[in-house]
């Protein structure tokens, strides 16, 4: 790899490096770290409007004549691209490095809205679910894990805060393009005309916006470190390795399918809720003296985002100072003893029910943001950002097993004549059920096999066992 | 804010892993001095860039805590 000083100073050549190359992102001197975070938040900032999806769902609906789940269907595929290209797309992400996986995120994120706009005033329903769902999906995953790798190389000293802003940016996104979307449908019409503008406009905006993030990323030169900080400081915590695992490796080690296990369980029990919460609020205090109204329904939702997006910050720094695999065991430990104070409360105190609620919804946000550095930890930095996408199908999992449980269980005990906080008592237990498995999957987490690690180059003997071997320990 | 970055010579390849325990430490601050027409330059942009993501997303919590204070404030 170029020295970080050359690439500035050197005159581009026709045989030099395109401007997207990894080796044309190394940072020249003086370039802070500092300034990465904002690149991160650029894309996953514009990428989190995915979570506002629903502004456009009436419009559509009306305008289009669609029924609510065709409407949901550009959404639904996004997420599930999103899953897709993480996962197979993460190696390409690595080697290409992260000013092309922002191009590529810009483009299709972009080209997705374009697409829809002429799909909504050509009358194609699916054109919008091609343009969104898929060639948007794609841009999802591919800039959900863009920046991850980059960050944990920038910040090895505090992973999880770093990945932390990253992701908290994500849950942040909504919070932008809820108010932004609904206005511009406001000023456009929510007719075919107005809704292909809001988009034209959406997604000439993102490119702009993301634009930035693919000129601003840096990678640090090779063997770039903080100054004072090495990684044999770090490593004496237990379960934080100092060697590399690749991808292709870390999914054949039980650590991995632990982690899996840990994401998947502690995203289904706050999806469950987040999904839901609207429709559970009202029915848990239907039959008390103060029922909650659909505009306080409303609050309580948001509610629930301000503390997904808390979550991921304060609980992801927060990791950096406990340790991974304890910050893991707050998340699924006491994510399980908040279930069962709703569980066993019931409809006796709503301050009680927010609270655990907002408890619940602020780990499910820690545990998205916390996994980067816990991956980092256990697999180093070679290939984390990889490593990291093919860890996202748990989500793909969970979003449809949350959501399932809760609809499922709730709606045949409406069948049933049931009302109230026995609609949901069984879908909590089964959520601490779940909260449970994933923390006993968190406690098996022990440092990697060598026998997975990679061998530096012309290393001829197996490598040394990590510096991280005490077997149980849990920082 | 900081600068706190020490590049150092890269001898392996693009991606490669150095080997476990043998990370190599930056050789001294490479970074430029205060007062270097790269310091003020980076400043500058540090600004604006955290402006760039920071506002959007100042906008989004105003607009939040104003649907908040609808509901519950009255």
């Amino acid at each position: 790899m170029t020295m970080a000083g050359e690439v500035s100073r050197t005159p581009v050549s026709p045989t030099s490096p395109g401007f997207l190359s990894r080796s044309r992102t190394v940072a020249p001197p003086a370039w802070s770290r500092w300034l990465v975070p904002p690149a991160a938040l650029s894309v996953h900032l514009a990428i989190g409007q995915a979570y506002a999806w629903s502004v456009f769902k009436p419009p559509l609906e009306s305008s289009l004549g669609l029924t609510g789940t065709a409407s949901a269907l550009p959404f639904q595929l996004g997420i599930v691209m999103l899953g897709l290209s993480a996962a197979f797309g993460g190696t390409l992400v690595e080697r290409k490095g992260p000013r092309w996986a922002m191009f590529v995120s810009m483009t299709c994120f972009s080209s997705g809205f374009l697409l829809s706009a002429l799909g909504v005033a050509t009358r194609n329903y699916w054109l919008v679910v091609l343009g969104y769902g898929l060639v948007g999906g794609i841009g999802l995953g591919i800039g959900y894990i863009s920046p991850v790798s980059t960050l944990i190389k920038w910040f090895p000293d505090r992973p999880g805060m770093a990945t932390g802003i990253a992701i908290m940016g994500f849950g942040g996104g909504a919070l932008i393009a809820s108010p932004w979307s609904s206005q511009m449908l406001d000023a456009f019409g929510t007719g075919t005309d107005g809704i292909a503008k809001a988009f034209l406009v959406h997604g000439l905006v993102y490119a702009v916006f993301m634009s930035v993030g693919v000129l601003l990323v840096r990678v640090p030169p090779d063997g770039w470190l903080p100054r004072g900080w090495t990684p044999a400081k770090a490593a004496a915590r237990p379960l934080i390795t100092t060697a590399d695992v690749s991808a292709r490796n870390a999914i054949r080690t039980p650590q991995f399918w632990c982690l899996w296990i840990v994401l998947c369980f502690n995203v289904t029990a706050g999806i469950g809720i987040l999904e839901k919460a609207a429709p559970m609020i009202r029915d848990f205090f239907s039959a008390t003296a103060t029922p909650v109204a659909a505009g306080a329904a409303a609050g309580f939702v948001a509610l629930l985002s301000l503390a997904n997006m808390t979550g991921r910050i304060v609980w992801s720094s927060t990791s950096d100072l406990i340790g991974r695999k304890n910050m893991y065991r707050v998340y699924l430990g006491a994510g399980a003893l908040f279930y069962l104070v709703i569980a066993l409360a019931g409809n006796s105190s709503k301050p009680l029910f927010i609270i655990c609620a907002l408890g619940i919804l602020s780990f499910y946000g820690g545990g998205f943001a916390t996994v980067p550095a816990y991956l980092k930890d256990l697999f180093g930095t070679y290939q984390v950002g990889a490593i990291h996408g093919r860890l996202l199908t748990a989500w793909s999992i969970a979003g449809v097993l949350g959501p399932l449980i809760v609809n499922a269980i709730a709606d045949a005990g409406k069948a049933a004549g049931r009302s109230g906080p026995t609609l949901y008592t069984t879908s909590l237990y089964i959520m601490i059920g779940l909260l449970v498995v994933g923390f006993l999957a968190n406690e098996l987490i022990r440092p990697v096999n060598p026998v997975h690690h990679e061998r530096p180059a012309g290393a001829l003997t197996r490598p040394e066992p990590p510096l991280a071997t005490s077997q149980g320990d849990a920082r | 804010m900081t600068t706190d970055r020490d590049p150092a010579p890269a001898d392996s390849g693009p991606g490669r892993p150095s080997a476990p325990g043998e990370i190599p430490l930056a050789p001294g601050d490479g970074s430029a001095g205060g007062g270097s027409p790269d310091t003020g330059r980076y400043t500058t942009l540090m600004v604006l860039a955290w402006a760039w993501v920071g506002l959007p997303f100042a906008y989004g919590v105003y607009e939040l805590f104003q649907k908040l204070t609808q509901l519950f404030g009255g």
